[in-house]
């Protein structure tokens, strides 16, 4: 009679244990799944990075500094992301590799990317290009201030993205 | 033969944790002619000797600490070549021994290596970033012997595939792999889901991600687990992960140790 009490107590805990067990695996996978769905649904491209924000941070940067040429690098979406720019565009002879980081500022939301220009020299447009793309990223266009209003120059078609 | 069979089961265990996973915490580095290491300190703790959902033996634990050395270099990329090798500081586990105790078993020593080509095909939006992968896989034995395995010593070919994207906040990264060994070990599967937010704190660039793996084994086995990890970047070398996962659901095809936790510290070093 107490065994058997025993063993039923034992068989309820198993299965008490399993329910728990049943009960987390479900809980996990529908926390995944909704984080999962919210996720891929705002990664849509970031509001932030619509054209007009862009031409507001890229005018405010250009009338800061003249020492400087600006990009807008398709991607670029998070300061690691950048570490291959700095490590590829901060070797370009052209660059001022002591201001900012090895030369490069960039901003994740606008996608652009800063280059210090040393002084007396000018930005060789193609060497920036293929310094960008060889990062992994795709440099869309530049842009300068001409007559006090923002003129985009785009980039010639660099090698696509592999 | 039921030793030599949960043996497997902890190596195979402890091999697929860290081998889905590239180094560098699976971001870098993307640039042509980049290259990193990545030492991994995972300690994992588990609880009870679990056959099928059922727990066989209670209270008779494993503790395995591990160091994996890994490196990668990216030829252009969009073709990676990585290295992971595996050390066994200590592994320690309890087993009944027949008579209604216990039996303690060690090991330690070098496991074995597993090579791999990552192939991505990278994509870049407005506001967004990511790739689509392919990854051939070889484990390469080169584990010694001892009186219980934590790696085994045979050979092994794999594939990954992998889809992951991110924003100026949001990280996501999927995965799936498949293993086939040279001699009795079942195939394996393997399905990963990360997803990631970034912050910011005191100009460095840090993440949060939830972190979930699932693993089936063609004998039945099924083990889901889940949970937390912080990614540091302090400056354009030096990564650091901290990463926690516990196990949500364990099903054991054949004896062997579940119902755990495992942590895992990586520092990254990227050039």
């Amino acid at each position: 009679m107490g065994l058997n009490w025993m063993y039923n107590l034992k068989r309820k805990e198993t299965k008490m244990n399993l329910v728990m067990n049943k009960m987390k695996s479900l809980a996990a996978v529908t926390t995944i799944t909704i984080l999962g769905m919210v996720t891929i649904m705002s990664a849509d491209g970031d509001p932030d990075a619509k054209q007009e924000v862009r031409d507001i941070a890229a005018i405010k940067l250009l009338k800061e500094r003249k020492d400087i040429s600006l990009a807008y690098v398709k991607g670029l979406v998070c300061p690691s992301c950048a570490l291959g720019i700095r490590i590829k565009v901060g070797k370009l002879p052209f660059v001022d590799s002591a201001r900012y980081k090895r030369g490069v500022d960039m901003d994740a939301k606008t996608q652009l990317i800063t280059v210090a220009i040393l002084p007396g020299l000018k930005a060789d447009v193609e060497s920036l290009s293929k310094a960008i793309t060889a990062a992994g990223y795709d440099p869309i266009e530049r842009y300068t201030i001409q007559g006090g209003k923002l003129k985009s120059h785009p980039f010639a078609k660099a090698k696509s993205s592999k | 033969m039921l030793k030599r069979i949960s043996t497997l089961f902890g190596v195979v265990l402890s091999i697929l944790f860290v081998s889905a996973d590239e180094p560098i915490m699976n971001m870098m580095p993307r640039w042509d002619n980049g290259w990193g290491l990545q030492l991994i300190d995972e300690y994992r703790h588990e609880e009870d000797l679990l056959l099928g959902s059922r727990t066989a033996y209670s209270g008779f634990t494993e503790d395995v600490h591990l160091l994996h050395f890994q490196g990668v270099y990216t030829w252009d990329r969009s073709i990676r070549l990585t290295y992971k090798i595996p050390y066994v500081l200590n592994a320690r586990r309890e087993m009944p021994d027949g008579l209604g105790g216990k039996q303690v078993e060690h090991d330690n020593g070098i496991g074995d290596a597993t090579l791999a080509l990552p192939l991505k095909k990278y994509f870049n939006l407005d506001g967004r970033s990511g790739s689509w992968g392919f990854k051939p896989m070889l484990r390469v034995p080169l584990a010694g012997e001892d009186n219980y395995e934590i790696y085994d010593n045979e050979w092994g070919g794999g594939l990954g595939l992998s889809y992951d994207f991110e924003t100026s906040r949001l990280a996501f990264l999927s995965s799936a792999s498949f293993w086939l060994f040279e001699n009795e070990k079942p195939a394996e599967t393997k399905l990963s889901l990360d997803l990631g937010y970034k912050f910011y704190p005191l100009g460095t660039n840090s993440q949060i991600l939830w972190e979930t793996d699932f693993l089936y084994k063609a004998n039945g086995t099924e083990n889901l687990l889940a949970g937390p990890a912080i990614y540091w970047n302090f400056n354009d070398v030096t990564h650091m992960r901290l990463e926690w996962k516990h196990d949500f659901h364990n099903r054991q095809g054949t004896l062997d140790h579940g119902n755990g936790d495992r942590f895992l510290l990586s520092l990254g070093m990227v050039f």
